[in-house]
């Protein structure tokens, strides 16, 4: 038992060593830093080569920086990370990447680096980079700064041009660019390539020229220029590959694209300042030759009222921090900030007109004519100073009737009756004294429902009236309209009655004699006619006032027609006394009916 | 009758009050154009604007534009003499003040029917309401007093006739004025944009002055159309007056 014990711990001792011992292999991957080219080690001058440095196991680093390189231009690209697991050992690495660009063919050496990781110092190797006959770019083009003069006045403004010279115009290109410490650029103009003859050869020449002003005094560096293109070159194959044919090329893309920046050689200017010797009192640093020119409106005034003063500097220079001297404090004018504007005569702006506008306000009735500072400038071709005079302008200036308040507008401008204005299309109206009713916006009349109201309502009211008139007269016309057509029947009636008579056709005659009479008591006795006998005449017609002769009569035509129907054809006579009864009595009737 | 006169004493009191407060606002109006003539046109434009917030009256607006002209800002100039336009459009001032802030932005503006113009849109709105009222008043008088009919009913057919023609005109002068620019551009800044959002792409920068339609409003956005460059875009309302239909 003893033996089996103590074999077993044997057995536990060497599996913790074995573990111990991997646990070891792990933590012993030490730090390691190297640099290595990520591709070939040869390049063409001028295309890039990039360089890694490989930081493993060193846990967090920061980008080291490269010393300065010769005959190559460094530049930071980025970082990556990389994690590596062999045969279960696994190692962690940073690398960072730089482009390295030689600048002409030979070689470019990358010194031994050593940085500093977590207290330890690591050193990488040097490196060596062969560097072939490159592109190069002067054979496609050239690009140089051309300026007029090398002495230049702090405050003068001179035309620079960006040349670039071409053998072939690249496929894209940018604005080019310039470093100008010391200066300010002004307005911009550019000419697109052009074809030149120069020494014998037709080239391409673009331009771009800009108003450039100095502002500070020294030895100054104006540039370099640099302008960014891409061009497109046929490819470099290799050769003896079985595709090696220009025609193979059309069809296996033939061209690379090359981005090319073209740089100038920059250009010491000496700017100096102009001399304080002789120096007007008003310069305010005006540099070029102007000549003044000013107007004023209007130029009678009171005391207190605006005069708008337009002053127009005229002339060759630097206009854009060109600015009027001011009015002396004893000038008997307030003056308030106006505006100012700008009309160049050329595309750079070297020459022009700017165009001061003021308000100056007469403070006292002696002012007789306005008069401005002269501009002071420095002429820097003529080497001397020289000043830009206005003109006076002769003023009326009359008292001021307002002068109970201080400052006050002349009662005639806040009357608006001014004398005329001198150009009544140039000049403002005067101001309007007198405020009048304060109104509020609202939506105009024909957006407003009651204004379609308003117009409606006096024809729907006219054709309310019609309505109504009519309505109320209907039901009387109707009952006239029954009256009227009854009254026509009985006379037409009476008419056929009097016919039958005539043909002797004595029934007909005592049947029409009959419905005209029966017609007229329906009538009178507001009924449907045809029902009647004679008993209506002590029924009806006595008690209403009937004439008791009438009566008679009527009931001696009820007898005779009674009579008549009975006996035979009656005598001409005879028809023609019932025809008269019949009418008698349809008269009498009818006056009845009125008197009720 | 004791209603009725309550009801006149109310109106005689509110009468007053805007008298004495119309009074008062002279007398700001007055301080305001002291500035303007001593040439302190911020202090006047202030003073003008605080007036504004009470009402609005042709004067104001005139001599607003003249302080904003004066101080260089032609684009508000405009949009307030043509707010003053609106409330007085006889006034020949005003136009001329009118026609010389758009000539200092070399521009000119066409008027449509010069003589519709003489009225205001609310006036030519009146003249038929009044028309048909004569119209209908003259028939009733006719049916009421026969015996005056036969000269009441020449009146009638007259204002008639003279409705349907001034109805006519109103509504070719209605048609103008909504045809005219109701907004214009009073900052230098503007721009036209593809849609109502500040970082939406710039289609037209607009000129100060500029003289624009609405086409469509979303919230502080309008949708404009450009006369002078026949597009369609979003701008901002700060950057723009409008000048209301009257």
């Amino acid at each position: 038992m003893v033996t089996v014990t103590h074999f077993a711990g044997r057995r536990r001792v060497i599996l913790w060593g074995v573990i111990l011992s991997w646990l070891l292999a792990l933590s012993s991957q030490g730090q390691s830093f190297s640099a290595q080219w990520e591709s070939a080690e040869s390049v063409a001058a001028g295309d890039p080569a990039v360089l890694q440095l490989i930081f493993t196991d060193c846990g967090q680093v920061s980008p080291p920086t490269l010393p300065p390189i010769d005959n190559a231009v460094t530049q930071y690209m980025g970082q990556s990370q990389e994690l590596r697991i062999i045969n279960g050992v696994r190692s962690s690495s940073i690398i960072f990447r730089y482009s390295v660009t030689p600048k002409s063919s030979g070689s470019v050496s990358i010194p031994a680096l050593t940085v500093t990781v977590e207290g330890q110092k690591l050193t990488s190797r040097p490196l060596r980079l062969q560097v072939g006959q490159g592109f190069d770019s002067s054979q496609i083009g050239t690009l140089s700064l051309e300026v007029p003069k090398s002495d230049v006045y702090v405050g003068e403004t001179i035309p620079v041009t960006i040349r670039f010279q071409f053998r072939h115009s690249p496929a894209r290109q940018e604005p080019p660019s310039l470093k100008m410490d010391g200066f300010l650029r002004g307005r911009q103009t550019s000419q697109d390539g052009r074809s030149e003859n120069i020494n014998g050869e037709a080239m391409g020449v673009a331009r771009w020229t800009m108003a450039v002003t100095a502002v500070k005094a020294g030895d100054l560096e104006l540039g370099p220029a640099e302008f960014p293109t891409i061009y497109v070159f046929q490819s470099r194959r290799r050769r003896g590959g079985p595709f090696d044919d220009p025609f193979f090329g059309q069809f296996l893309g033939g061209n690379e694209q090359r981005q090319i920046n073209f740089q100038s050689e920059p250009v010491r200017l000496h700017v100096i300042p102009p001399p304080s010797a002789g120096r007007p009192p008003q310069f305010n640093g005006a540099v070029g030759r102007f000549r003044m020119e000013i107007s004023a409106s209007p130029t009678n005034v009171s005391v207190g009222d605006p005069i708008t003063v337009k002053v127009k500097v005229i002339g060759r220079g630097s206009f854009d921090g060109l600015s009027l001297p001011e009015l002396p404090a004893d000038s008997g004018f307030q003056a308030y900030p106006g505006t100012n504007s700008f009309e160049p005569s050329d595309a750079l702006g070297l020459e022009g007109v700017k165009t001061f506008e003021e308000v100056l306000v007469p403070e006292r009735t002696t002012l007789r004519e306005l008069t401005l500072p002269p501009l002071a400038y420095w002429d820097p071709s003529a080497k001397r100073y020289g000043l830009a005079e206005a003109r006076a302008l002769p003023l009326t200036v009359r008292p001021n009737a307002n002068a109970a308040i201080p400052g006050g507008p002349s009662p005639a401008a806040l009357s608006g009756t001014n004398p005329p204005p001198s150009n009544p299309n140039t000049e403002l109206r005067p101001l309007k004294p007198d405020l009048g009713r304060l109104v509020q916006w609202s939506p105009p009349l024909v957006n407003q429902g009651w204004y379609y109201g308003g117009v409606a309502f006096p024809p729907l009211a006219v054709l309310a009236f019609l309505t109504f008139r009519w309505w109320q007269r209907r039901p009387r016309d109707r009952s006239m309209d029954q009256l009227s057509r009854r009254r026509a029947e009985i006379r037409d009636g009476l008419v056929q009655m009097k016919r039958f008579a005539d043909a002797g056709q004595a029934a007909a005659c005592y049947q029409a004699a009959n419905q005209v009479l029966q017609e007229q008591l329906g009538l009178l006795l507001g009924q449907s006619g045809g029902a009647y006998t004679e008993e209506v005449i002590e029924t009806a017609l006595v008690p209403r006032g009937f004439d008791a002769e009438a009566a008679d009569s009527l009931r001696d035509l009820f007898h005779a027609s009674a009579r008549a129907r009975f006996a035979g054809d009656p005598s001409a006579v005879e028809l023609d006394r019932i025809c008269q009864a019949a009418e008698q009595a349809v008269r009498e009737l009818q006056k009845l009916e009125g008197r009720s | 009758m004791r209603a009725l006169g309550r009801f006149i004493g109310v109106c005689l009191m509110a009468w007053m009050v805007c008298r004495s407060s119309a009074s008062d606002f002279q007398v700001d109006f007055d301080q305001a154009n002291r500035a303007l003539a001593q040439g302190k046109f911020a202090d006047a434009i202030h003073s003008y604007q605080g007036i504004l917030k009470t009402g609005s009256s042709a004067s104001l607006h005139n001599n607003l534009g003249l302080a904003f002209f004066q101080s260089g800002q032609i684009g508000p100039a405009i949009a307030q003499f043509r707010l003053a336009e609106r409330l007085a459009p006889r006034d020949g001032e005003i136009k001329a003040n009118l026609r010389l802030a758009r000539a200092k932005l070399s521009k000119s503006i066409t008027v449509d029917d010069v003589g519709l113009q003489a009225l205001s849109l609310n006036e030519w709105a009146l003249l038929p309401l009044g028309m048909i009222w004569i119209a209908a008043g003259t028939w009733f008088l006719s049916v009421l007093n026969p015996r005056a009919g036969s000269i009441l009913r020449g009146y009638t057919w007259g204002a008639g006739v003279l409705f349907i023609i001034l109805s006519g005109l109103a509504a070719r002068a209605a048609v103008v004025r909504y045809q005219e620019p109701d907004l214009v551009v009073v900052r230098p800044d503007a721009a036209l944009r593809q849609s109502p959002f500040p970082e939406a792409k710039s289609i037209l920068n607009l000129a100060e002055g500029a003289e624009l339609h609405t086409e469509n409003v979303r919230a502080e956005w309008l949708l404009v159309r450009d006369p002078a460059s026949d597009r369609s875009g979003w701008v901002r309302q700060d950057m723009v007056v409008r000048v209301p239909v009257r």
